[in-house]
């Protein structure tokens, strides 16, 4: 699709991920509604970027929900970039934790796409990009339950490609490795200085993905969707499902589990800053 | 494991696969302690089980509902997670309600529970938890878009879980039928009609729920890593994990779109 003087909705806007996919897309001609929780961080990008309208709301609220889309009108493109991170053994986390996991990484996503589905069928054009991780192929502790909500996402992604197959909407989804924007620093229990510069040294730019979101958007060709990992040969992830890859991680795990927790798979509290959970990208 | 005098948590335990569940196992001599939202049914399945059911009415998605869940089980052998809901239909007419109740019953749910559980099987040393996910976790499609991305979820759970436990004392099997017979599929409006076309597709092409109870039934005597780790009801139905390699998942892209062209009208 052409993204030039089409409406874009894009969540988690106010860093990382989703604040490179708002610019690439307004730079490209778009009309983007950038959305975040985080109004200074959305205003200073608008600022910087002519064609960005920005609404701050919490994708998890129905109220939030609605004044993104009467801000937006009629919605072309819709990026669910919003996302939270989790280090932490299933055991030590809460209840308010897994809750609010599948809150924002998963029910809001299938809020917003089921709000803008029936005018972009309507219309017969459209594009949704679900902002998955390699965690949708592959669930590690102590990211058990984090890819458990990506494992959603991407479920949901495929049924619903095949669902408006031949329709004119496109289903994408770009799901990135290890990315060097501040998923670690919101995760809860991601308080170790070693995991956040293993992220921050060896994770992809958050623009790398961001081209992928924006040339999975303007994609025609068949089979008019895509489902890209990034960087591309983290797609053998994938290949976690079959049983011997999958027993293999098992075995895997268990030194990776010792790891994890020398390395602070223990419960922390996040680390005080303004960046809060339910905010970031997904790494 | 030998089942007798072990206790074993059935959830959904008032019809289909649980209910199946609740009776074979019961039959084995464990104490099963069955959960579902009606009294009524598990008092009927108590009667009829031929050994120690114990019926706990309650909802699965209240957090008081399942801490009276647990402290009636007391220590827990095994945790049979099958309550499941399903609602049909194409994903632009659900409403945010429908989304949210699926994944409220179908995950987190199976999650809290499963937290619930844990702490006590990783101090005795032993335990087992089952999954019952589908073959939509692992190939998601329409109808059922919503019911898919929340078995996938159930798929990712239970991968991560093992991983987390395993070497631990505690088994983790994901149990994933194919269509089975009986199963309630809801339509729109939350009622069950016995006549739609994917209530008889499921009725003429399904496994009976007792195969599946069979099968969980195996898994909680004969626990283990090499053996136990996974299993599709009917077995062949496994070759449906091959649908994320992406050559055949276009294939499948391709399947799907013919057959909701054919009679995607009369599905939903």
């Amino acid at each position: 699709m052409e993204v030039r003087d089409r409406t874009a909705v894009v969540t988690g806007a106010s860093s990382g991920i989703g604040q490179e996919v708002v610019t690439a897309l307004a730079e490209r001609g778009a009309r983007v509604i950038a959305t975040a929780r985080r109004e200074d961080r959305l205003q200073a990008l608008a600022d910087a970027v002519p064609g960005v309208v920005p609404v701050a709301a919490d994708v998890t609220d129905r109220a939030g929900r609605a004044r993104i889309l009467s801000q937006a009108g009629q919605v072309d493109v819709l990026v669910n970039n919003a996302g939270i991170g989790y280090f932490g053994m299933v055991e030590q986390m809460t209840g308010e934790d897994v809750e609010r996991l599948f809150e924002v990484n998963v029910l809001a996503a299938m809020a917003l796409t089921r709000d803008v589905l029936p005018g972009m069928l309507e219309r017969g054009v459209g594009a949704v990009v679900n902002v998955s991780s390699v965690a949708a192929y592959v669930a590690v502790p102590p990211l058990t339950v984090y890819a458990a909500t990506k494992f959603a996402l991407q479920g949901f992604s495929e049924a619903l490609r095949r669902e408006v197959a031949g329709t004119g909407v496109a289903v994408h989804t770009v799901n990135p490795g290890v990315t060097r924007s501040e998923f670690v620093v919101a995760a809860q229990g991601a308080g170790n200085p070693l995991v956040q510069a293993g992220f921050n040294a060896a994770g992809l730019p958050p623009w790398a993905v961001a081209n992928a979101v924006v040339r999975a958007v303007e994609r025609d060709r068949w089979p008019g969707y895509a489902e890209v990992t990034v960087p591309r040969v983290a797609g053998m992830t994938r290949l976690a499902a079959l049983p011997a890859v999958s027993r293999a991680l098992d075995l895997a795990s268990i030194p990776g589990r010792y790891l994890a927790g020398v390395l602070g798979g223990q419960r922390e509290a996040a680390p005080a800053g303004d960046a809060r959970p339910g905010e970031e990208p997904p790494a | 494991m030998e089942l007798s005098g072990r206790t074993v948590v059935v959830t959904g335990a008032s019809e289909g696969i649980g209910r199946a569940t609740a009776l074979e196992v019961a039959s084995r001599g464990a104490r099963v302690v069955a959960a579902a939202r009606s009294q009524d049914r598990l008092d009927e399945l108590a009667a009829e089980a031929d050994g120690e059911v114990v019926p706990v009415a309650v909802d699965l998605t209240s957090a008081s509902d399942r801490a009276r869940l647990v402290d009636a089980a007391g220590t827990t052998s095994a945790l049979v997670n099958v309550a499941g809901l399903a609602r049909l239909g194409p994903f632009a007419e659900t409403t945010y309600d429908d989304v949210r109740e699926q994944f409220a019953l179908n995950v987190v749910a199976v999650i809290e529970l499963t937290r619930a559980v844990l702490p006590g099987m990783l101090a005795q040393g032993s335990g087992h938890v089952v999954n019952v996910g589908s073959v939509l976790g692992y190939l998601p499609g329409p109808p059922l878009a919503t019911y898919s991305a929340t078995k996938s979820a159930v798929q990712g759970f239970t991968d991560g879980l093992r991983r987390e436990v395993l070497g631990r004392g505690v088994d983790v099997t994901l149990i994933t039928p194919g269509a089975v017979q009986g199963t309630a599929v809801l339509d729109r409006a939350g009622g069950v009609d016995d006549s739609s076309p994917v209530d008889v597709l499921f009725d003429v092409t399904g496994v009976e729920p007792e195969a599946v109870a069979i099968a969980i039934r195996q898994v909680l005597e004969h626990p283990g890593w090499l053996t136990s780790r996974a299993r599709s009801v009917p077995r062949v139905v496994g070759l449906t994990r091959l649908g994320t390699v992406p050559g055949l998942a276009r294939l499948v892209d391709e399947g799907t779109r013919l057959l909701r062209d054919r009679v995607g009208g009369k599905l939903s």
